[in-house]
């Protein structure tokens, strides 16, 4: 059958904000269950609901973000339903008037082909409890939600992983939330449907849920298309239905069909009045907005010269970004922070289990270092050594080279006494290369950095090398 | 419409509500003979009507993102041991001369509280308007307390040291708060509302949580778990509802003033039937926070009391904004105190035909139209206008509130525990707000609303205040509504549509029917006026003496 997986989404991000949206508990991940709620989130009889300011400036940011339209006029409303983790009986919600609405994401895919992807509309509304195997948990209850909702506008689980990215990157630029998949601070559902191609409209569609990694999403996304096409090859009909991701067993379960999942009966919320947003608010906003990675890498190229794969991966954390160009703008050569950003940064960061935000590194210091790698004080081998130093909070990089003796070795009577050494104690490779085999000369140059423990100055030592090498025949 | 069994059933599935078999074909009865009466609505003219999310539609007042840490425990209050009280009497005495006695040193807090709590033992055994109320030590350890702020300057409030009853839907930290109903039964919140901790600010004293309709549903205090009140002017009468422990507290001498809350009519209706003062502000005056909700965008927290005085003296007390509502407004900074000037020269007043005539009772008219001529002696003018709105008010009040409470209801465990009353009510608000009805009742119905708001503020643009009756009769008989769910149906006709439209009422007594029973005059005014309509009352209270009669105790109660 010739067909085509049509996919939509619903994301929901967990906002960043210090306390959370309708009252002042704090806002974290982890910890003790049950140790930041209170009668507000708990639903405790005659309690009521404040909205959280940040809560709405953060999730304007996102419309604005996306391209939506922030209207002037919105409101919450009862989402009504009954389940162990909805301590009212009611989740705070918006239906009728939602934040945001139509906006138009751009992104790229790995093949560098542009696409696009519309947004039905981003709501604000609040978290459910945790319901565990020992009870219900509400640290979670009440913590801001904002949910995006596309339009069914994927064919591929690689479109959705690249736009996934994408919103990932702009929510991460925003500094609105934390975005980690796997503590739940963001959670995709995909909602996906088979089209013949000789049909116009798509056909039934399920919902899948609880996909905590990039990996599950495009899992389930192969999972439930096959599901699908299998069910319409054997002429059967596909359930619309909400169904569970299993990692474990890698397959698709049903959770609830969407005949039982029911009515909501909403109203407005009594207990919040609307808000009215000005021109003006909706304007400050906007002109707050920072510079997203697609902007900032094309400017870092253009404006240090760096090459454009180490530019996406400079901008790929805003971080990392900031750093870089604060300490490109302090040093010598921007290449040569981009290197070590690139490189032994990021190496840093993934053997050492950090985030960027846990960096100690300030970027006065990584210029500091870079340039004294650039005006040949140090070479990049010794470099390393000092890069770890920084890395675990030390900041004296002139004083660390000078105590562990890591300054370059440039003094051309030493180096040419260590090349003669060499060339002496390893006469066949000498007249390999004289015979042609030039491919030693990398041999040779390692053996003279031997010799001077690595502080050798590596162009005196090539040069040192060619001169002498040149003279044997 | 025909509700048949199934389709109760269904409806309570939706509501995850457990119905008894005896129930399943009365709900379906009840729910039937109500859709019949509310379907008067589909002709209400709202074409072109805005839609107002609540009443006065409030600016929303957000809240700083700050994390406070949770679960703060309330210090442990000092339990001051109390003098030995002297005996004393409170007989017709109202709160603010009790509350100026007591700054004066004529009694001392402690005396006024062990009256106060000697009377509750002994005399609301007939009246059974408390639900719960504090240990004598404790009260008048509090009493102590109290007295010692006083005598140290700290307290200079009007009302420090005097006892108020509270409606048992008002959370009050560790006491138990029932609603009269089952379904809350070891319910203690662990957090005073926000009118609970004014009123010990300003150094009044709870006197114990009173007694009400389950849930604040209904209008005769009937349907109370702990068993009926009674109303003081006659104890085979009711007090009406919900707040008639709050009314029959105040008419009954047990404590001289009181919290009640207002959805329909719940503080007005009881104090007409019971003669004395009650008052429902504006809605988001008073802030609702730890108000167990019924109707949350019709309910307001109000006093019941002797005199406008005694009401406007406790408003000073409860009003204002509050950061833990967002629906509470900011207020002018007068206190309401200050309004009841007594002069009402000059003023508009409209008595609206529907008033005088229909279904109402003649003694109730007659009351009325000598209110209306009492007004005129004191230089108001009073002229006849309509109110078609009185006509359709009742439906619309019906579908939103019981539409509110379906929800509100959601954090309460839904065993087997409601009462009848509640059960029907929270059916018929999950059927008028499922997809499928939501369009014709729950919509239509705040359409209805907008355009009664709309009838008001046309209404106040040229009259200060509207004088209608606050019920149709005088205090039925206890069980009169027994047989016939609809018995009540039309007993909040003229109170509800102040809820719907956000607008402060006040009841008076002005009057009492040929078989002694109190009649209520409503005095209602524009949006925020709360001080005029408190000052129509004063001036009203200030020339009549229906306020300062108080029921002849019979023989079963004993005289102290």
């Amino acid at each position: 059958m010739n067909v085509d997986p049509v996919i939509g989404l619903e994301i929901h991000v967990e906002l960043s904000t210090q306390s959370k949206a309708f009252c002042s508990c704090a806002v974290a991940f982890g910890g003790a269950p049950n140790t930041r709620c209170c009668p507000v989130c708990c639903g405790v009889p005659g309690t009521l609901p404040v909205l959280n300011e940040k809560m709405l400036e953060y999730a304007v940011l996102a419309g604005l973000a996306f391209g939506c339209e922030i209207q002037s006029y919105t409101r919450f409303d009862r989402k009504n339903y009954c389940y162990p983790d909805l301590p009212k009986g009611y989740q705070i919600s918006q239906h009728a008037h939602p934040l945001c609405r139509g906006g138009e994401v751009a992104f790229t895919l790995p093949d560098g082909k542009r696409e696009t992807a519309g947004i039905c509309e981003i709501h604000m509304e609040e978290d459910t409890a945790k319901q565990s195997a020992t009870g219900i948990d509400y640290n979670r209850a009440g913590v801001p939600l904002i949910e995006i909702v596309t339009g069914p506008d994927f064919r591929s689980a690689e479109a959705v992983l690249a736009f996934l990215s994408h919103v990932k990157s702009v929510l991460e630029y925003l500094e609105i939330s934390d975005c980690r998949m796997q503590e739940g601070s963001f959670r995709v559902d995909v909602n996906l449907s088979i089209k013949p191609s000789h049909r116009e409209t798509p056909g039934t569609r399920t919902e899948m849920k609880n996909l905590s990694s990039f990996r599950a999403v495009a899992a389930a996304i192969e999972h439930e298309s096959q599901r699908q096409i299998q069910i319409l090859e054997s002429g059967g009909q596909v359930e619309q239905e909400t169904r569970r991701w299993d990692e474990t067993n890698r397959c698709s379960v049903p959770m609830r069909t969407k005949v039982d999942a029911g009515d909501y009966r909403y109203f407005p919320e009594p207990d919040i009045p609307p808000i009215r947003l000005t021109t003006e608010y909706i304007e400050g906003q906007k002109a707050a907005l920072p510079e997203f990675a697609p902007a900032l890498t094309a400017r870092l190229v253009a404006d240090y010269g760096i090459a454009p794969t180490d530019a996406r991966i400079i901008t790929a954390n805003k971080q990392i970004a900031t750093l870089f160009e604060s300490a490109a703008k302090a040093a010598k050569s921007a290449q040569e922070v981009a290197r070590w950003v690139t490189g032994e940064l990021m190496y840093q960061l993934h053997i050492q289990g950090m985030t960027p935000a846990e960096l100690a590194l300030s970027p006065a210091t990584l210029a500091v270092l870079a340039d004294a790698v650039t005006d040949g004080i140090v070479n990049r081998t010794a470099a390393k050594q000092v890069f770890g130093y920084l890395c675990s909070g030390g900041t004296d990089v002139m004083g660390y080279i000078g105590i562990h003796g890591l300054g370059q070795m440039s003094d051309e009577a030493v180096i040419t006494a260590a090349v003669e050494q060499v060339l002496t104690a390893h006469p066949s490779v000498v007249t390999a290369y004289r015979d042609g085999q030039t491919k030693v000369f990398g041999f040779f140059v390692g053996e003279v950095m031997q010799k001077l423990d690595g502080k050798g100055n590596p162009a005196k030592i090539r040069s040192a090398l060619q001169e002498r090498l040149g003279t044997i025949h | 419409m025909k509700i048949t069994q199934a389709c109760i059933e269904q409806i309570a599935e939706r509501a995850t509500l457990w119905l008894s078999e005896r129930q399943k074909p009365l709900m379906a009865k009840r729910l039937s003979e109500i859709l019949e009466r509310l379907a008067v609505i589909q002709g209400v003219d709202t074409l072109g009507i805005q839609l107002e999310h609540q009443a006065g539609s409030p600016e929303n007042i957000m809240r700083p993102d700050t994390a406070v840490p949770t679960m703060a425990q309330a210090p442990p209050s000092k339990n001051t041991p109390a003098a030995k009280p002297r005996s004393i009497t409170l007989t017709g005495l109202t709160a603010l001369q009790i509350g100026a006695k007591i700054q004066a040193g004529i009694f001392s807090a402690v005396d006024v509280a062990a009256a106060v709590w000697d009377g509750i033992a002994e005399q609301d055994r007939d009246i059974n308007a408390f639900i719960s109320h504090p240990a004598r030590k404790t009260f008048l350890a509090e009493a102590a307390e109290i007295q010692e702020q006083i005598n140290r300057g700290e307290l200079t409030s009007p009302l420090a040291g005097v006892p108020i009853g509270i409606k048992d839907n008002i959370c009050t930290t560790g006491v138990a708060t029932t609603c009269a109903s089952q379904a809350m039964a070891g319910f203690v919140p662990p957090y005073d509302a926000t009118v609970a901790e004014r009123l010990k600010k300003a150094g009044m004293l709870a006197a114990g949580k009173l007694n009400m309709d389950e849930l604040a549903m209904g209008s005769t205090s009937e349907t109370s778990y702990f068993g009926p009140v009674r109303n003081p002017w006659a104890v085979d009468r009711v007090p009406g509802g919900s707040s008639g422990g709050s009314a029959a507290a105040v008419a009954a001498g047990l404590v001289c003033c009181t919290l009640g809350s207002d959805t329909g009519g719940s503080i007005r209706q009881p104090a007409s039937h019971c003669g004395v003062t009650g008052f429902k502000p504006s809605y988001g005056t008073v802030s609702r926070h730890g108000l167990i909700a019924y109707a949350s965008s019709l309910d307001q927290i109000g006093p019941l009391a002797h005199d406008a005085a005694d009401c406007a003296a406790i408003m000073d007390v409860l009003a204002g904004q509050d950061a833990k509502d967002s629906t509470t407004l900011e207020l002018p900074s007068a206190t309401y105190l200050a309004h009841l000037t007594g002069d009402i020269q000059g003023m508009r007043i409209a008595l609206p035909e529907e008033g005088l005539g229909g279904g109402v009772n003649e003694d109730v008219v007659a009351s009325i139209r000598q209110a209306a001529e009492t007004f005129r002696t004191l230089g108001a003018t009073v002229e006849y206008i309509r109110l078609p709105c009185l006509d359709y008010a009742i439906p619309a009040y019906y579908i939103l509130s019981t539409a509110e409470a379906s929800s509100n209801l959601a954090r309460i465990d839904r065993c087997r525990n409601f009462g009848d009353e509640v059960v029907k009510r929270i059916l018929l608000g999950t059927f008028v707000l499922s997809a499928e009805q939501h369009e014709r009742y729950y919509q239509k119905a705040r359409r209805v609303r907008a355009q009664i708001s709309r009838q008001f503020e046309q209404v106040f643009q040229a009259y200060d205040a509207v004088l209608m009756p606050t019920s149709q009769g005088t205090a039925p008989l206890l069980g009169a509504g027994e047989d016939n769910s609809l018995h009540n149906y039309l007993a909040d006709m003229f109170t509800v549509p102040a809820n719907l439209a956000g607008l402060p009422a006040l009841t008076v007594p002005a009057g009492f029917d040929r078989g002694g029973l109190p009649i209520g005059a409503q005095i209602v005014g524009g949006r925020l006026m709360d001080g005029t309509v408190l000052n129509l009352g004063h001036a009203f209270q200030s020339v009549t003496e229906y306020h300062k009669k108080r029921p002849v105790k019979e023989a079963s109660v004993s005289e102290r």
